[in-house]
């Protein structure tokens, strides 16, 4: 499925294409505690270079995933996606605010309210799910606020820092 | 029934032709996440070499009672080696109802748990599944959620269940049990 819309404007922010530049804003921007989001370690020594950022890019592009990067104020401040599944007409959630100065002040929400509408509408999908750390308590409220549900609870789903964590599954539907 | 008359054993290129066969049967797969239809034997040749490559995550066995090879099971590791995910399929209709899948799964278990040190096993069903799920709930697997309209089934969406169990739990169902 090809990508129908390139960028799109909210209050806030823009979701526009990867371009020359976000690679190095990522990687500056970028803390211990973005990986801790993802299941990460917290603690762990090492950073992404510029150049692991651009790999990671460049796939995302070229995997069929509907993404966006994040701008606001004219920088870069993270990515946006969705993976869809032709078959289930549904289609797989992520997002990464890599800039820490734009955490808990309602980016997360403005984005996925522009991706939902994109993902319902543009798209037609039927429902979109994702699969989020439970300690990650911003995030799921993030979430909930944009109007997914969860839907369970995969306990001792991984292991982090050597502590077993559960993961939350949560879901919007076209209706809802 | 005993759980002495099933057997798994690490499945072979010479079953190959019954999963075609199950496998493109509509009443063996009613319940589960594959369609029938367009199953080849050369399908299922590339299929196995994929699961049976040295960096394969992906243990496969044939279920056999008295001998007689009734379906498929497997457990399907994530990258850290210690989650595993079930699935099975009991593809020999005249089997159904024995509590063949229960006894497999529960060597399964067995070896999940007990020889290969996994922390957590779990799975998916079709909440439609009903046989299924209440055959993973007697093994000890807990519900953990219910994905809304997941997945499209003969043209009906159709709500997914999740179920896991912990290391722990399995344990503690050995020790009840003994």
């Amino acid at each position: 499925m090809q990508q129908l819309v390139t960028t799109m404007q909210g209050e806030r922010v823009l979701l526009r294409p990867f371009q020359e530049g976000d690679a190095e804003e990522s990687a500056r921007v970028w803390t211990p505690e973005l990986r801790h989001m993802y299941g990460g370690s917290a603690t762990a020594a090492g950073r992404p270079t510029v150049e692991s950022r651009r790999r990671r890019n460049e796939p995302i592009t070229a995997s069929g995933e509907h993404h966006f990067a994040i701008e606001a104020d004219g920088r870069y401040i993270g990515f946006v996606g969705v993976k869809v599944n032709d078959e289930e007409q549904s289609a797989r959630y992520r997002i990464g605010i890599a800039n820490p100065n734009y955490w808990g002040r309602g980016y997360g929400t403005e984005v996925a309210r522009l991706v939902l509408r994109y993902a319902f509408e543009t798209l037609g999908l039927h429902r979109v799910h994702l699969k989020v750390a439970a300690y990650n308590v911003r995030a799921r409220r993030c979430y909930e606020k944009s109007g997914f549900r969860v839907e369970g609870v995969l306990r001792q789903s991984f292991q982090v820092d050597g502590e077993w964590q559960d993961d939350v599954l949560m879901a919007i539907l076209r209706e809802e | 029934m005993s759980d002495a008359q099933v057997r798994l054993r690490p499945h072979t290129e010479a079953d190959l032709p019954n999963y075609v066969t199950w496998l493109n049967d509509p009443e063996v797969t009613q319940f589960t996440q594959i369609e029938s239809g367009g199953i080849t034997l050369e399908g299922e040749r590339e299929w196995f070499a994929r699961v049976s490559a040295p960096d394969s995550n992906t243990r496969n066995w044939a279920i056999e009672v008295d001998g007689r090879h009734i379906g498929n099971c497997a457990l399907h590791l994530d990258e850290t080696g210690q989650v595993g995910g079930f699935g099975i399929i009991i593809g020999d209709k005249a089997q159904w109802c024995k509590g063949y899948g229960t006894a497999a799964l529960r060597e399964v278990l067995r070896i999940g748990f007990g020889e290969m040190n996994l922390q957590r096993i779990h799975l998916t069903a079709l909440a439609l599944n009903a046989r299924g799920i209440r055959c993973y709930e007697k093994c000890g697997f807990r519900h953990e959620g219910l994905q809304r309209r997941q997945h499209l089934k003969r043209g009906k969406w159709c709500d997914v269940v999740c179920m896991g169990i912990l290391r722990e739990e399995w344990e503690a169902d050995q020790c009840s049990n003994s």
